[in-house]
């Protein structure tokens, strides 16, 4: 019974994002970016640790591969998703940014792996930055789009 | 003097068992998303568990007979065996998410992919299960999962406002961004993640395995009513802690790594490798319980010889149950799915199943013709009552705000 | 726990489905069904405890899906001729009623197949129990035994509980009104509110073929714990 149920739940949450309305474009949208944003944070803030000597370099490698594979996930998510027309604009800064983002990541990522220390800090700050970057677009997904005139 | 050691021992096992990977997941996410505005659930989870497997333990020294000895007995083959398939396929979900969850706390000491990991893990699992004595396995990971009591000490290094923090607890103050129907999502899965089936499975069938008499009870009320809270307090010190660190950056918890830096903010590397070491006890406890679980619960139905108090051979069919389920979560894990996910669908459909092993077991408490003069008092019926309904709305409301919520998103 | 054969007790709430046990603590098996036998002067009584799967399969068929699971079952083994053929347990290597079945004996080669060798309780209980008329009450639900007196007693059927069969009947709340909790007790009281017992000496007939019971409704009374 539990698995008849659990059918009808992955297969109702699966088709659910499939309806094409603007609403749930930018809901979508509001995910990815908060979901990215996270991920960049958390990277961010492993880096500090370790610069503080709090975090071991196997775990930061660690935490920085799973940012990276988060970052790239919601790209992919919404990067797939055909915009309605009204949000063609936001589309392009949403999957741009993500884009960065996750390259970033990834520039982090491999400065974890080849340990090379000390260009942790300056990482960590374009990390800062690019999270402060998908905090505005998250908050500018809030609301439905400015009517161009 | 020895009764004390032991009765101490209960305790501090019981505590250190109590945290699995659903209560470190669920906890750090919801103390990320929510603050400790969803705390009461875990105080509300934690007093559920304590009836729940105090009834079931007392069942047990009393008539010897485990908990699907007795849902068999009171609803017969044909819901009995509905029920069996229900609450087996949410503890073997859970299993499958304990071993990824051991999985990914050796990630983080070793930065292997835990894919790579998983096969050795289910198979150090088997290994207990086989060869380790009952009693061996469940002390030494209960002592060594005592370890995640680092969140207690981080989230108080952390300093956090501990007004505020009780504050949000009790005024039950939700964040103004979040829907009240993901807050309620979260609520259910947090309730399934202190209220898992398979702990009272365990809990029931490993008091038949230590033969657990009368003069026994006094014991292990003391391990329940002692031990399960102070265990839950750690649940609500990783969502104070998470609260803390992730709550200021709106940042969600979606790996095993967010759940550790806390303490790696708080504690520095000493702090971190204490709780990566409570992390693959804890896990690596739950899943060895879990494990166990499938086979008591599917061998006490069929009326099989099961326990770890008889050679392998005298209980074979219980031994080839054990070695299938390590095999199927093994594959189920190589699938490459994200463990973290297992485990957030493990936990709420903990919530779904668990009305049906908490009924027939309010029931034989009940039943002067099993318990003698050891039925139900009228605090335990008046809590046992309540908790009926409580566990009965959450199943309910379980997988409506799954889908309507699309799992918390 | 009490030896509940030392007085009279319910075949399907104290016996059926009950873990069997042996004489050094090791389980054996489930109650899965009981083997009831008509002795002259229509005594009926327990024989045997039967067990394994040509005894549990037919418990699941009382409906459509059960009935297929049943031949679906006996499809798999058509080259068995004691397919359908119980395992025995003899009544008298039970020693003691507990919570559990205890035997006398060890384990070793308990259980047998002896072919089928009288009716089995779960037939019983899908009797339809009917008036005189003919018009339907319900069914059995139960059975209440009772040990003849001496050592060497028979347990025998002394009586039935009769009623609608509805969800519940397996908890015992029907014959125990002080059983707790109040919320559950107060519903599956109601659940089966038609329930009734019947001494075997007022059943007018029981025929195993067609299938039915016939029972005096003046003759049935209230129902009380065994």
């Amino acid at each position: 019974m539990v698995w008849c149920l659990a059918t009808t739940a992955v297969l109702s949450a699966g088709c659910a994002p499939g309806t094409p309305d603007g609403d749930s474009w930018r809901i979508d949208a509001q995910r990815a970016v908060s979901d990215a944003s996270s991920a960049v944070q958390t990277a961010e803030l492993a880096l500090r640790q370790h610069d503080r000597g709090r975090v071991f370099d196997r775990y930061l490698q660690t935490v920085l591969v799973d940012s990276e594979e988060a970052v790239g996930k919601a790209g992919d998510t919404i990067g797939s998703k055909q915009p309605p027309r009204a949000e063609r604009e936001r589309y392009d800064a949403v999957t741009g940014q993500l884009d960065e983002a996750a390259g970033l990541v990834s520039i982090a990522r491999i400065a974890v792996v080849d340990r090379e220390t000390d260009r942790y800090d300056s990482l960590a700050d374009r990390l800062e930055s690019a999270a402060q970057a998908l905090q505005r677009l998250d908050d500018d997904l809030q609301h439905p789009p400015r009517t161009s005139g | 003097m020895k009764k004390v050691f032991s009765v101490a021992l209960g305790v501090l096992t019981a505590i250190g068992g109590f945290v699995d990977i659903g209560d470190l997941v669920t906890n750090a996410q919801v103390g990320a998303r929510f603050g400790l505005s969803l705390g009461w659930v875990v105080v509300a989870g934690i007093l559920g568990i304590c009836v729940f497997a105090e009834m079931s333990g007392r069942v047990a020294a009393v008539s010897q007979r485990a908990t699907f000895d007795l849902i068999r007995e009171r609803l017969g083959p044909r819901m009995g065996m509905a029920n069996l398939v229900a609450s087996m396929s949410v503890t073997l979900l859970t299993f499958i998410a304990e071993i990824g969850g051991v999985a990914l706390a050796l990630q983080l000491v070793s930065s292997v992919n835990y894919v790579l990991l998983v096969p050795f893990i289910a198979f150090a699992v088997w290994l207990i299960l086989w060869r380790a004595k009952f009693s061996v396995m469940e002390n030494v990971l209960g002592l060594v999962g005592l370890a995640l009591v680092v969140f207690g000490v981080a989230l108080w290094q952390l300093g956090p406002d501990w007004g505020d923090l009780t504050h949000r607890m009790l005024a039950v103050d939700k964040p103004g961004d979040e829907q009240w129907r993901t807050w309620a999502y979260y609520a259910v899965a947090l309730f399934g993640a202190a209220l898992t089936p398979y702990e009272v499975f365990f809990f029931s069938s490993g008091g038949v395995e230590e033969r657990w008499t009368v003069e026994d009870l006094g014991t292990m009320r003391t391990n329940v009513f002692i031990g399960f809270p102070l265990g839950g307090m750690l649940s609500l010190a990783i969502a104070g802690s998470a609260a803390v660190v992730f709550g200021p950056m709106d940042a969600s918890v979606d790996t095993l790594g967010q759940v550790g830096l806390p303490v790696a903010v708080a504690l520095g590397k000493i702090g971190l490798a204490v709780a990566l070491i409570g992390f693959v006890a804890a896990t690596l406890g739950a899943a060895c319980e879990c494990g166990l679980s499938v086979g008591y619960s599917i061998a006490q139905f069929s009326g099989w010889q099961w326990g770890k108090y008889v050679r392998a051979d005298v209980a074979a069919r219980f031994h080839v149950i054990l070695v299938l389920s390590a095999v199927v979560a093994t594959g189920v894990l190589m699938t490459t799915v994200d463990p973290i996910l297992v485990t957030e669908a493990s936990v709420v459909f903990s919530a779904v199943a668990l009305p049906l092993t908490y009924f027939p077991i309010l029931v034989v408490a009940n039943d002067p013709d099993y318990m003698g003069d050891h039925t139900n008092g009228r605090l335990a019926n008046a809590l046992g009552s309540v908790y009926l309904v409580v566990i009965g709305v959450a199943a309910l409301a379980a997988i409506p705000l799954m889908v309507v919520t699309r799992m918390g998103a | 726990m009490d030896d509940r054969l030392a007085g009279s007790l319910d075949a399907v709430l104290h016996l059926l489905d009950r873990q069997v046990v042996d004489a050094d603590d090791l389980l054996v098996c489930k109650v899965d069904d009981l083997e009831l036998t008509e002795f002259d002067e229509g005594v009926l009584g327990v024989t045997a405890l039967l067990s394994g799967p040509a005894a549990l399969v037919p418990r699941y068929a009382d409906r459509r899906l059960g009935r297929a699971l049943h031949e679906f079952w006996r499809r798999l083994g058509r080259t068995d001729a004691d397919r359908d053929d119980p395992y025995r347990i003899d009544i008298d290597l039970v020693e003691r009623l507990g919570s559990g079945v205890e035997l006398s004996v060890g384990h070793d080669g308990v259980r047998v197949r002896q072919g089928e060798r009288g009716h089995r309780l779960n037939d019983l209980l899908q009797l339809p129990v009917e008036d005189l008329s003919g018009r339907r009450l319900g069914r059995v639900l139960d059975v209440r035994l009772e040990r003849e007196p001496g050592p060497a007693g028979r347990l025998r059927v002394v009586g039935f509980v009769v009623g609608h069969g509805r969800p519940g009947s397996y908890l015992g709340y029907d014959r125990r009104p002080d059983m707790g909790p109040w919320l559950v007790n107060r519903a599956v009281r109601w659940l089966h509110r038609h329930s009734a017992y019947v001494d075997l000496d007022d059943v007018a007939g029981l025929d195993w073929v067609p299938g039915a019971m016939r029972v005096d409704p003046a003759a049935l009374r209230e129902l009380e714990a065994a």
